[in-house]
Parts: structure tokens; sequence; C-alpha cells
């Protein structure tokens, strides 16, 4: 039966969801695993099999707000486990571009504190974290595999402090952060972690959530890397975290 | 700053060697002295204020517990003085008390939390709004081990008071809206100390996590007999100990 939500519809919905920002990424990946779009309006959705599971691709678009509507319909229609592959700007020095972050929890300066007090913090489910860590552990070097805290912002320009309203605060914030060994910036870790918190305890149900970012760009410097050689490195990445994102996704049953 | 070579810390009363790199952090000095009664032989035993530290060997192994008193603020003095006392990363467990606030989280049960709410005004300085208070997560994943009836994997709120921050409605200007709150994004106690451990040990290089038994629960209203607090601490102290001693096993 067609379940439909105010932006999303989709037959047969699988509890596995692999989210990505852009709609592209999304259309890659369902051609990835021989699947079919469902929607192709405002957000791109469909769905195929990986591992002999049904899993669906959706796209979130950039930002926290299209992040929080996109994971609390996937969840009225069906879907329970959660990852986000996306792109991010490396902060921490050891964090190279084209490297693998994987986020255990994340900062929130998104403007999420509309789903829960800002003091509340934005974890991803141990379990899933678990499973992503120890599939990317076969693949991924040691060396470029970061697993850690990552950042999550409201203004993708606060990469670049000059556009700021107060240059000196924003550099000083980064640099706190980095003091505190912060891995990477992005826009949707916090919102994601904190809505599946939310609707973990509305729907009573265990909703999972983690995250595989790849660092395109370094934050003060360039958002999106220039040099086409680091630019082939992030994509190639990318390739490698999308294949970690569907196996640590199908791997386990949900509730393990 | 406030400990020069061979010196005591101001607070805390230590220096360096007085404590392991496996730490035991407890809110009531009375738990930390529970604590220090599996030590064999017990090394040593320091006092000053509301801070207590013992530190002594289980199965080889050099173990410190302390009590803090109550609070983060307590908490942030002990970890503060304590980084200039013992080794980079080293190991800090709290073994705590908590109210539970969910109807399954019944007295006697042990929460391990997997995060911290950071209702309190300590960690402030240290992290921007909206900084996760979270564990070590190999010691964690460790701990999850430990998957048996009784103990729970969740979020835990830390307040930086008893009554009024934890919704206790003990004046006519207190609502008891941030419990309302916390209990409906399904956090599983309140607590004072865990997010201050969390964050502190970010900032300083530590390895943390957090166990605290339920010996109230604030849905229902009871409170835990003093002879099943008893209990209950023996087994958050077994896991801490437990959890310690895989550690030192595996060298980390």
């Amino acid at each position: 039966m067609m379940k439909r939500t105010y932006h999303l519809k989709c037959e047969d919905m699988p509890e596995c969801v692999l989210l990505c920002g852009r709609r592209k990424r999304a259309r890659e990946i369902i051609r990835r695993v021989d699947g079919k779009v469902i929607q192709d309006e405002d957000y791109l959705l469909g769905t195929g099999r990986f591992n002999g599971r049904g899993v669906a691709i959706c796209s979130h678009g950039i930002g926290g707000p299209s992040v929080a509507i996109v994971v609390r319909e996937l969840a009225f229609l069906g879907g329970r486990r959660f990852i986000r592959v996306g792109t991010a700007g490396a902060l921490h020095r050891r964090v190279q571009i084209g490297d693998v972050v994987i986020p255990v929890a994340a900062v929130r300066d998104d403007g999420s504190e509309h789903l829960a007090p800002i003091e509340f913090p934005a974890i991803a489910s141990p379990s899933l974290l678990g499973a992503l860590i120890e599939r990317a552990g076969r693949t991924i070097p040691e060396d470029r595999l970061h697993i850690g805290i990552v950042h999550s912002k409201y203004d993708f320009y606060s990469e670049i402090p000059r556009l700021t309203l107060d240059e000196k605060k924003t550099r000083k914030m980064w640099e706190n952060l980095r003091n505190l060994g912060v891995l990477c910036s992005e826009m949707e870790c916090g919102v994601l972690f904190t809505c599946c918190a939310l609707l973990s305890s509305q729907m009573k149900k265990g909703i999972e959530c983690a995250s595989i970012l790849v660092p395109v760009g370094r934050v003060e410097e360039e958002p999106y890397a220039s040099d086409p050689i680091l630019q082939k490195k992030s994509e190639t990445a990318m390739k490698t975290a999308i294949d970690v994102a569907l196996h640590a996704l199908t791997g386990t049953r949900s509730g393990t | 700053m406030t400990v020069r070579k061979g010196r005591r810390c101001y607070h805390i009363g230590l220096k360096k060697g007085d404590a392991g790199r496996y730490i035991i952090l407890c809110g009531d000095p009375a738990r930390a002295e529970r604590v220090s009664r599996r030590f064999d032989p017990l090394i040593l035993r320091r006092v000053n204020r509301e801070f207590v530290t013992y530190t002594g060997m289980i199965d080889g192994v050099r173990i410190t517990a302390m009590g803090t008193g109550i609070g983060p603020d307590n908490t942030e003095i002990v970890l503060v003085e304590l980084k200039k006392v013992v080794p980079e990363n080293s190991v800090v467990i709290r073994c705590g008390s908590s109210g539970g606030l969910q109807k399954h989280v019944n007295l006697g049960d042990i929460v391990v939390s997997t995060g911290a709410v950071r209702l309190e005004g300590t960690t402030g300085p240290y992290a921007e709004k909206g900084f996760p208070a979270v564990p070590d997560r190999k010691i964690l994943s460790l701990m999850m081990g430990y998957r048996k009836r009784g103990v729970h994997f969740g979020v835990t709120a830390t307040a930086d008071g008893f009554y009024a921050r934890q919704g206790r409605v003990v004046h006519p200007n207190i609502d008891d809206e941030t419990l309302k709150v916390m209990m409906r994004l399904g956090v599983l106690n309140f607590e004072m100390e865990t997010s201050a451990l969390f964050i502190l040990s970010r900032a300083f290089g530590f390895r943390s996590a957090s166990a605290c038994g339920v010996y109230a629960n604030r849905v229902t209203d009871e409170f835990i007999s003093p002879e099943d607090a008893g209990k209950t601490d023996e087994r958050c102290i077994d896991i801490v100990i437990d959890t310690i001693l895989r550690l030192a096993l595996e060298g980390a």
C-alpha cells in the first residue's frame, strides 16, 4: 500500500534507510543497489536491496530543518535505522581532506533547540555506531579513519569567518572546538541525532541513527577544496563511505 | 598553578603517585570507603574537607576511589587537581546514585550513561552550548557487555541542584517543566555529576564513563530502603571494578 506523509510517499518502506544531502548522490546509490526511484519531487526517494535486505535511499537536502522533516516522515512510513553519508569541512589538524569521519556525537550549533533543550546531547546510537566502526575498520586504514565528536552548524558560511557578523568570535569558536578535539564541521548530524532521540521516545520504538562523513574542504580555509587531486581523493572516500554505510545498515537486525 | 613539584593539591590533598591511573569517583564519601573495603592492600587514605581518597590494589591493579561530595562544581575541583597528579589518559569512572525518570527504571537498577544533559553551569566556560557530554566510546562499549536485567543504557540528566533544578516544587516560583521535558525525551535518570565528568574529561584528556544506581523513581514517587541502597551500591561497584580490571587486562 502506498503510504503518504506531507512531503514523502513510499510503498513497503524498509527499516533501513540511507540518507544523503544531495539528490544526485541519492540517485547514484539507488543505482548502486539496483533500486527504483519512488519519488522525484522535492526529495529523491528510492528503494532497493542490499545484503538481502530492503533499503531505502533518500536525499535530505541541506541543513537541519530539512533533515527534521525527512527523518520524521520516514520514521512514520516505517524507517527504523538511519545512516547519513555526507560531506564536511575538516576542522582538527589531524583530519585530512578525503579521510573518513564517524561521529560519536555532534555539537548542536544548529538551531535545534526547537527539538530538545540545547543541553541535551546529540549522540549516535551505540549499536549502529558500533556496526559502522566495525565495518569501516575492515576497509579504511587506521590513520585515515577518525571517530569522535563533530560540529553541526546552522550557517554554512561560518566556515568563512570574515563573512560572519563577528569574525574574531567565529575564529575563537573554531579554535575552542579544536581544543576539545572536534574533528570536522557539517550541517545535519546534530538534528538527525536529536530528532531520533525524540522519535524513539514518542513512538516507543528504538529509532537508531549514525553517520559517516568525508571532509571535502577545510574550515577557515576552503569549504570545498579546489585542488583536483583532493577532489578525486574525497570522491573515492565517499564511495567507500557509502559501501561501509550500506553494510552497517543491513548487517544486523534492528534492536540488537 | 596550584601544585608545585612534591606539593599537594589545594583541595584534594594529593601529590604525584598518590592516585592510580584507574579512578572511581563517588559523590558520597561513604561509597568511596565502601569501594576501599575491597582493596588488598589499602595503600593510602587521605581526607581534606569533603574530599576523601583511597588508593589500593585489586587483583594486582592499582585503583583509586575518591569521594567528591555532591555536585558538578565539586567534580570540577577534583578533576582539575587530579589532572596534575595522574598520568594522561587516566580512566575516571563515576559510581553514583540517581533518580529514575522512566517507569521501567526501577529502584535498585543501574543506569550506564551514553550521554548527559548539561543542566549545570560548571562546564559552560569549557565547552560551548550544545557541546555533547559523552563518555569514552571504548569504555562504554566494554560496559555494554553487561546487558542484563536491571542494567540500562541511555541518557542521564545532570543538574546543579537537587531540589528546584530537578523539578522538586519546594517553592511557589518553581515548576517541574524541565523534569517533564526530560521524561518526554526518554532521559533515564537525574543526578548531579555526570555531564561535568564527561565534558571535563574531554577537556583534560581523561577517559570517562558513568554508572549510577537508582535510589528513587520520580514517576512512581518511590524511594529505596537503606538496605537495598547498599546492595545497589555493591552491584554498581562490581560493574565499575570489573570494567577497570578488563581495561587493565587489555593494557588500556
